[in-house]
């Protein structure tokens, strides 16, 4: 990834080589959601750090979930502050958080501009966005 | 009545502070100096007599080191440095750090700094964010960047909860701008009105720019000594009832995404701890100043601090409470949102003033309990000061 610095036209992208997320960007490839879950009690941890701070056990699995989930919360970006991003612009970004997957929120943007409600479901899919990257992208529906 | 050892076995003596502006002539570090040296000469102490340096653990030591600060003041033999959390929750949280070095006999005579250049640095306040490799990897892609983007997640998941509107922020700003009118070194002073607030540019909906804080250059500094020797210094002593602390299972990294229901903070359990230690309930407060970085926070710690209950914190706002001659003063200086964002030294700077008496027309008439709302995100310090 470039330096927050890097004034750099375009989209950010994220360095998918980082090893803490090199296998959650390698599922999300080939269109998997995966999340690390402790193997000992069970507990999704997002984001990933060494130690369970449930049972403080130290091994993780990445686990392939359901995609399915629901916005928690969202704003519409009227000004980007990422650099190198286009100042305006209207972009929808919704924290999503899952049915079957406790404790985890996963921020994206909404496929096909459909204006972001609280509790509006939230399917996760996947855009290549560059070479060997792709990003997470919220299909919102009604329930 | 709490038996905490720590209460009231300090006080502030001393205060400084540098103008604040959005781009400062004078390098940053050169006012955070200033402001020491000010809040020394301020207390009437001999700047010899400082043996113990605390600030926060971010901000103010990556702009100016306590080394070369005790540097700057030769000091011969600086017998205490400590520094806790990030900005807000550090500078009012330094009196416990103080409190704790003082009442053990560590150190006798203590000064809090802090400086920031985000009015004028690069990448201003939003930088930091973008070193962490989280957040650059999972939250910058989308644009969930900057603190007006999370704290717009943040306002608007109150509003599905609790059906917050644009007035109800629009009166937070409205009311903290009314105390700033009053204060000759507040960097916004223009009188709003609900208009001025919805005609002011959406940033990241629903947070306009009238709901975020300013973007400062500036510092400031308190000095800290024994109560035994405050009673010695130039100034009416201003006492630190209680204080506390509280860092939750949060990290930097993963606060801003991933905190649980979003709408508690840590103040929840500094608050109700500080003012037992003082001895103090919330409605025996004066006058409270609130780490203010956008409205919607200010309102979140007002109601985990006991002022209002969850969901009912605009209700201080829109009916006068907290505005200049309301029964509970909220921000007297103008907060981060008016005044300055110096990150919440300047709410200690102005309690103490508001205690000693003599703020002229934002003077909080018989104010002698003032309680300070240190905002970190998963950190967070309260500060019970009284004359």
């Amino acid at each position: 990834m470039s330096a927050p610095d890097d004034s750099a036209a375009g989209p950010w992208v994220p360095d998918t080589t980082w090893p803490v997320l090199q296998e959650f960007w390698a599922a999300a490839r080939t269109g998997h959601l995966v999340f690390p879950r402790c193997t000992a009690c069970g507990r999704y941890q997002w984001y990933p750090q060494a130690m369970c701070p449930a049972c403080r056990a130290m091994a993780f699995a990445w686990d392939e979930v359901a995609p399915d989930g629901y916005v928690f919360s969202h704003t519409t970006l009227r000004r980007s502050f990422v650099p190198g991003a286009d100042g305006q612009q209207a972009r929808h970004i919704v924290l999503v958080k899952f049915l079957h997957v406790p404790g985890v929120t996963l921020v994206t943007n909404v496929r096909e501009d459909v204006e972001p409600r609280v509790d509006l479901r939230a399917r996760i899919a996947f855009d290549e966005v560059g070479p060997g990257v792709s990003l997470p992208v919220s299909e919102l529906y009604e329930v | 009545m709490s038996d905490s050892p720590l209460r009231d076995a300090i006080a502030i003596v001393g205060v400084g502070e540098s103008a604040y502006s959005r781009r400062s002539a004078v390098p940053v570090p050169t006012l955070m100096v200033e402001a020491v040296r000010d809040a020394i000469a301020d207390a009437g102490i001999d700047v010899d007599e400082v043996d113990g340096i605390v600030s926060d653990a971010a901000v103010a030591p990556h702009l100016l080191p306590a080394d070369e600060l005790a540097a700057n003041l030769g000091l011969s033999d600086r017998v205490f440095t400590a520094q806790m959390s990030v900005g807000g929750a550090g500078s009012v949280g330094a009196p416990l750090l103080a409190a704790q070095a003082i009442a053990t006999g560590a150190a006798k005579t203590v000064v809090c700094y802090f400086g920031v250049d985000w009015g004028s640095a690069p990448g201003g306040p939003y930088r930091f964010h973008g070193t962490d490799p989280y957040k650059a990897s999972l939250e910058m892609p989308f644009g969930f960047y900057g603190q007006p983007v999370y704290f717009a997640a943040v306002a608007r998941r109150y509003m599905h909860r609790y059906g917050l509107t644009p007035e109800d922020l629009a009166d937070v700003a409205i009311s903290t701008r009314a105390w700033a009118a009053l204060h000759p070194g507040a960097m916004k002073r223009t009188p709003l009105t609900r208009a001025d607030y919805l005609g002011s540019p959406m940033i990241a909906d629903p947070l306009r720019v009238l709901d975020c804080c300013l973007l400062t250059d500036g510092a400031a500094a308190f000095v800290m000594t024994s109560t035994a020797r405050a009673r010695d210094c130039r100034h009416r002593p201003v006492s630190v009832a209680g204080v506390s602390f509280s860092g939750a299972a949060m990290s930097g990294h993963s606060y801003l995404a991933q905190h649980e229901d979003y709408l508690a903070t840590p103040a929840q359990v500094t608050g109700p701890r500080a003012l037992g230690m003082a001895g103090i309930r919330p409605e025996d407060v004066d006058f409270a100043e609130i780490y203010d970085c956008f409205t919607i926070s200010c309102l979140l710690q007002a109601e985990d601090l006991g002022f209002a209950p969850k969901g009912a914190g605009a209700a201080l706002f829109a009916d006068g409470q907290a505005a200049p001659g309301g029964s509970l003063p909220i921000n007297t200086h103008g907060g981060l949102l008016s005044h300055s964002y110096v990150l919440g030294i300047n709410h200690v700077v102005e309690a103490v003033a508001q205690l000693r008496g003599g703020c002229g027309d934002r003077q909080v008439p018989g104010a002698e309990v003032g309680l300070v709302s240190g905002y970190a995100g998963w950190e967070h310090a309260s500060l019970v000061l009284t004359a």
